[in-house]
């Protein structure tokens, strides 16, 4: 009897598990380091597609973007209320450029900002998105718009950062590979 | 003594609703591996420390005698005994933290201790905490801002903790179950002439997460954006008390309670924490 019950809470289990798989999405570029340096970079997001436990179906992307930069802290770009990704300010940084309209980047005297104001967007065609706005084959442009005279290392140079097409994979659900911005 | 951001930051670990003792708990070993992973994928070196809160054994000395009782009544049935002191040990954690009891107070004391333990040795510190692990942390760093020598304004090396990740946290929710509110809001408490700098806090959460959504068969939370739960809850107060609240949608291919343990091989989570630790 205590068999039956042990398997009837393991087939429980892996019918509650469902069947969602993984999937990344990367865009990989290059961006300048504060003294000239080009670094190779990457960024990356998830989804999960699938059908829940009960059949319904389920998608699901992440709310942020990473971007990893070689040799350096990788940067969190996350959702604001305004439905598209930014990068968040830290303390004592100093705003140097804005974004237009336009999706132009225009240099704008230092600006001592308070934490959390945006740093960075990312633009896909001129246009601020998040996970939701970047397809596969989309060349999303990552932008840099602070620097930090303590911290010369935060950010990269600002500037906008035009990164190659966005690609697409299933991956392991275990595992959970991310990008090597290195490569 | 102030902070020293050149020293070794720490990572306190305070983890959620378990089965079992202390020496089972994995978390701080989970997290250190998260951010070794990142340190070694983004090709970067850093010094931290990655430490447990751990206070299961304190639950598990107030819940014994609920747990004689359930052994005395099921002493015929071995199964239905250990799945009994399950429910006693798992139940028994939540409702501590709900009446906080003397229990819930002795834990936070605790917590309190270990963060002004690496306080005092002047290294930076982060929190993260899991679960239900996200109340006891959310009122100890609460509990620390009103302390008049702490969170002195902008000076950040006043400030004991410097960032605050819970992980599948059910703070967002508000459940009431035999007249006893479980996880009640709590105040947020304003780190006074704070300007320029904000207490950083980010909320990781699945959809699918049970303990987040309070859904029994994993149904998928509502959200707004990035807003889920937590957010919709804390997120007007937060910005006043100048507490800065990152909601974070993340997926894992896991749903139910695999949902809710799967957030410890997140490679964004570990990127996250390696850039609030040095970025």
């Amino acid at each position: 009897m205590n068999r039956w019950k042990a398997l009837l809470l393991l087939t429980a289990s892996l019918v509650m598990s469902g069947c969602v798989s993984l999937y990344q999405y990367q865009a990989e570029g290059e961006v300048a380091t504060e003294d000239g340096e080009q670094r190779k970079a990457v960024v990356y997001w998830h989804k999960d597609e699938g059908r829940l436990w009960y059949f319904r179906r389920y998608e699901q992307l992440e709310s942020d973007i990473t971007l990893r930069v070689c040799g350096a802290t990788p940067k969190t770009f996350a959702l604001n209320d305004n439905g598209y990704v930014e990068l968040a300010s830290k303390s004592n940084d100093a705003r140097i450029a804005s974004v237009n309209a336009a999706g132009e980047l225009v240099t704008q005297p230092p600006e001592r900002i308070r934490q959390g104001e945006p740093c960075g967007l990312i633009l896909a065609a001129g246009h601020r998105v998040g996970t939701d706005g970047l397809s596969p084959d989309q060349r999303p442009e990552i932008v840099f718009m602070c620097k930090n005279d303590s911290r010369p290392d935060r950010y990269p140079k600002v500037a906008g950062y035009r990164f190659g097409p966005v690609s697409r994979a299933k991956i392991d659900k275990d595992i959970r590979p991310a990008p090597d911005p290195c490569r | 003594m102030p902070v020293d951001f050149r020293k070794p930051a720490h990572v306190i670990v305070v983890h959620g609703v378990i089965s079992g003792e202390d020496d089972d708990i994995e978390s701080a070993q989970q997290i250190r591996s998260l951010i070794n992973r990142s340190l070694a994928e983004n090709h970067i070196e850093k010094e931290f420390q990655s430490e447990g809160y751990l206070y299961e054994d304190i639950n598990d000395d107030a819940q014994e005698f609920y747990k004689r009782i359930g052994k005395a009544i099921t002493s015929g049935n071995p199964l239905v005994g250990k799945a009994l002191e399950t429910v006693v040990d798992l139940v028994g954690d939540v409702v501590t933290t709900a009446k906080n009891t003397s229990t819930a107070k002795a834990i936070r004391q605790g917590l309190q201790e270990k963060i002004l333990e690496s306080y005092r040795s002047q290294n930076q510190v982060v929190v993260v905490a899991h679960s239900l692990g996200s109340i006891y942390a959310i009122d100890v760093i609460n509990e620390l801002i009103t302390k008049a020598r702490y969170f002195k304004g902008d000076d950040r090396s006043s400030w004991p903790v410097q960032g605050l990740v819970t992980i599948g946290s059910p703070l967002g929710l508000g459940l009431e179950i035999a007249g006893v509110k479980i996880f009640e809001k709590r105040k947020i408490n304003s780190i006074e002439n704070a300007e320029f700098n904000l207490l950083s806090w980010h909320n990781y959460y699945n959809r699918l997460d049970p303990i987040v959504s309070g859904s029994l068969f994993g149904a998928p939370v509502a959200t707004d954006g990035a807003k889920g739960p937590v957010e919709s809850r804390y997120g007007p107060s937060v910005l006043g008390a100048s507490w800065l609240l990152h909601g974070h949608v993340v997926v894992s291919g896991a749903q139910w309670l695999f949902a809710h343990t799967s957030y410890w091989s997140n490679p964004a989570l570990g990127d996250n924490l390696v850039d609030m630790l040095w970025g």
